[in-house]
């Protein structure tokens, strides 16, 4: 945040109390379509960078995950099936739009039993300290008002030696990469947004959000400066996404 | 650097196909689901490629990661256990590492014993011998897997080239055999649990044994000092 009154929302700056609705907003109205949208906007691709955040998780049976902005439920189903029956995965997100939709989504296709959901916000997460093993936020981060806030109040719900993941858009390494990501978030992407979803400014607000979130060693700062101990980060796509790992101790 | 999406993109796709081809396997699948939660590691140590094989119930999961060295000024920064930590974030039960080459000469050559293999192995054997008796054992039910395709009637008939292709593939069971044979053979000679329990109770029925003889000849000792 720039300070304590005002915030970004994409490119505009606004009042920081004003931003989760907005924020709020967006989400209610891209849910019924957001798998749909993911799928077209990356390729399909997304799922691999889902996929490779589930392998560095390294979640084992009966462990107990909370997957922060869980949405749809992508990551929370790939959990739900790692950890088995005595497990435990809880699908948080602040919206209840998506949320309706990622539970839904789940029950449909048979992941019940060992997966639970709440309406929670990030900043003030509602667990006991020291209670998962792992803590999973993807494309969610960028999302949050206050993000050393969130980071510190997934530090205090994270047991010794658990794992926080952050799974989010950041800076392409390549100049020429950058060049045509800018084309393609700023020109291709509200139009998709236009034409399936008749909601351009939405998609134009997710390009923009992307360009104020934090770059690689920004956000690793930022994790390390809440109280986590040891961050490392993995870069996909040439930078485009990149999942950041760090340990509690 | 390396994508690490590009190694889970090939993970997913050699999980889908073992995955799908063990549906048509239920004794393979129920074999497996008593190996559940267990991880094996094959390191391919010239081309720093390790492969994670986790057994979750009656599925398999794969994790490709390429092996990077730590350069020694990240390893100061870090220390040592956080490496440690990074280093073993996967938890594997049995890891087997050598060359591409000696992997694959273990199939088709007839090597002597590990050392000869070049195969290095640290954890638990018995899990690597349990695991390589149960591939052995797989029995695809092709024509199950096709008839959903091509219906009942074609299907056996296109079973019979993917029955070639498997048969030709576990020709090469005689090295797998000899593989599973060195296997036996070396974890013969380590004992088990139980034989190793038998042993220390041997041994300590023969320390109470000796030292009940030794206060014996200590009293006729003393007994004979007393009355010469």
């Amino acid at each position: 945040m720039d300070n304590q009154d005002k915030t970004h929302f994409g490119y505009e700056t606004i009042d920081a109390g004003e931003k989760s609705e907005r924020v709020a907003s967006v989400f209610h109205s891209v849910a019924a379509k957001y798998d749909l949208m993911n799928d077209l906007m990356s390729g399909g691709v997304h799922r691999l960078w889902k996929r490779f955040t589930i392998e560095t998780s390294a979640i084992r049976p009966k462990q107990r995950v909370l997957d922060i902005a869980g949405g749809t439920g992508d990551l929370t189903a790939q959990f739900s099936k790692r950890v088995g029956p005595e497990g435990q995965v809880i699908l948080a997100d602040i919206n209840s739009s998506m949320l309706n939709v990622g539970r839904d989504k789940l029950i449909n296709r048979g992941h019940a039993g060992n997966i639970g959901y709440i309406q929670a916000d990030a900043q003030h997460l509602p667990f006991p300290d020291n209670y998962f093993d792992c803590v999973s936020i993807a494309f969610g981060l960028r999302n949050v008002t206050d993000k050393d806030l969130a980071l510190r109040s997934m530090l205090r719900i994270l047991k010794p030696g658990g794992r926080l993941l952050i799974l989010e858009f950041s800076k392409p390494n390549n100049p020429l990469l950058e060049k045509a990501y800018d084309q393609y978030s700023f020109k291709l992407l509200p139009f998709m947004g236009k034409v399936i979803t008749n909601d351009a400014d939405s998609y134009r607000y997710l390009a923009e959000s992307i360009r104020m979130h934090p770059d690689q060693d920004t956000l690793k700062s930022m994790v390390l400066d809440a109280g986590f101990h040891q961050c490392q980060y993995y870069n996909m796509a040439g930078g485009i996404v990149a999942l950041h790992k760090a340990l509690k101790a | 650097m390396f994508d690490p999406s590009l190694s889970s993109a090939l993970a997913i796709g050699i999980e889908t196909v073992i995955n799908t081809a063990l549906k048509f396997d239920p004794g393979t699948r129920t074999q497996l689901k008593a190996l559940s939660d267990k991880t094996l590691c094959f390191t391919l140590s010239d081309i720093r490629l390790s492969i994670y094989l986790n057994i979750l119930e009656e599925e398999l999961y794969f994790i490709l990661r390429q092996n990077t060295e730590i350069d020694s000024d990240t390893a100061k920064s870090l220390g040592p256990s956080i490496i440690d930590r990074a280093d073993n974030q996967l938890d594997v039960d049995v890891k087997l590492s050598a060359k591409s080459t000696q992997f694959l000469n273990t199939l088709f050559d007839e090597p002597k014993n590990f050392k000869s293999a070049g195969l290095d192995i640290e954890g638990d054997v018995h899990l690597l011998a349990d695991f390589h008796r149960i591939i052995k054992q797989l029995d695809i039910d092709w024509e199950d897997a096709l008839s959903k395709f091509a219906g009942p009637h074609l299907s056996p008939l296109l079973s019979i080239p993917l029955r070639a292709i498997t048969s030709k593939l576990m020709h090469q069971r005689r090295n797998i055999d000899t593989l599973t044979h060195f296997f036996t053979q070396e974890y013969s000679l380590i004992p088990q649990k139980i034989e190793f329990e038998q042993f220390s109770t041997g041994i300590h029925q023969a320390r109470i044994r000796a030292e009940r003889l030794e206060a014996k000849l200590t009293q006729a000792k003393a007994k004979s000092e007393l009355n010469p």
